[in-house]
């Protein structure tokens, strides 16, 4: 019940990292101390009043001295890892094999890409990195929900459908144009690609 | 009463408030929020975590209190113990003093208020 309580209070929290430590940190305390002086958990939780108004409270008290902090933090390890990602495609595009040695063309370029992508540690752990990157990312959206959640969560749910859509057209024999085509071999090929839009959509309008 | 004039006046006075109590002595968390909810209970309010943790972050981040982690004997987990620092007793004189000519200021009014017979 108690780690329930406190993990509610930690999802609800926009704090800088020390900040919402120290919060948790205190709100583990408060629990332990109630204890040692003969308070249920359940008796403490009545008294700390419902997670979300808990962390409300908190952060309207914290303000958003501690917020900018977080975000100030978020932000430089959002720029720090995609400024790294960024250079390892620059660099994997310049000392790469050029795609002529390769005897590939130029309606090859994407696969070919994509299969060196796939196959190299490098991409592995950089794409790694921007995925733990983006819980935070979307931490800090968090803070205009009313207006940005919605709007990504519908978004992405239009985009998602309108792969779902286009891919089962394809399947039923429809677009025969080569672009098409080939985005939708993509697609199949890559249907990983459905993860962060079904993400999205469950973040977006999963409301809490 | 509305409660949002109640809310100014507990914003205001309480970070006083913690500093007075941490210049009686070392307290942690919740004997902090106990002390302060049996001895200003009827006018603060019932003392709540989260609005006394914040409060208490706060100070230790301007360097007005300062704290210590130690084993909690009864629950093998650690307290965090909070005492104020020559900084903060420095500030809480200033605002003790402070508060004695703002109290005397409001009462002036108050009292004129009543002769005029505005106020019961």
């Amino acid at each position: 019940m108690k780690e329930r309580y406190i993990k509610q209070v930690k999802n609800r929290l926009l704090l800088s990292r020390e900040a919402e430590a120290s919060v948790l940190a205190n709100l583990r305390e408060s629990f332990a101390s109630a204890a040692e002086h003969g308070e249920g958990e359940a008796e403490t939780i009545a008294r700390l009043g419902p997670p979300c108004q808990f962390a409300d409270e908190v952060m309207a008290d914290l303000g958003g001295e501690s917020f900018a902090a977080g975000r100030r933090q978020r932000a430089v390890r959002a720029a720090v890892l995609t400024a790294l990602f960024a250079a390892a495609l620059l660099v994997r595009t310049l000392v790469g094999p050029g795609l002529h040695e390769q005897g590939m063309h130029t309606y090859n370029l994407r696969p070919y890409l994509l299969f060196v992508a796939a196959l190299s540690p490098l991409y592995y752990g950089l794409a790694g990195a921007v995925i733990l990157a983006l819980p935070s990312v979307w931490k800090d959206l968090r803070i205009r929900r009313g207006e940005v959640r919605r709007g990504m969560g519908l978004l992405c749910a239009a985009l998602f459908l309108l792969l779902w859509g286009f891919l089962w057209v394809y399947l039923l024999g429809g677009f025969p144009t080569y672009a098409f085509s080939r985005a939708a071999t993509f697609l199949l090929q890559y249907p990983v690609c459905f993860l962060p839009l079904g993400a999205g959509v469950f973040a977006g309008l999963n409301r809490r | 009463m509305d409660a949002k004039y109640i809310q100014q006046f507990k914003k205001g006075s309480l970070e006083m408030v913690l500093l007075c109590l941490l210049a009686e002595g070392e307290s942690y968390g919740y004997e902090i929020i106990t002390h302060l909810g049996q001895r200003g209970g009827d006018i603060f309010g019932p003392a709540r975590e989260g609005t006394v943790y914040p409060i208490l972050y706060r100070l230790e981040g301007g360097g007005l209190i300062q704290s210590r982690t130690a084993p909690a004997a009864a629950n093998g987990g650690t307290k965090k113990y909070y005492s104020i620092t020559p900084a903060g007793r420095a500030l809480l004189e200033e605002l003790t003093a402070y508060w004695s000519r703002y109290v005397s200021c409001v009462g002036g009014f108050i009292e004129s208020a009543k002769k005029g017979g505005a106020v019961k």
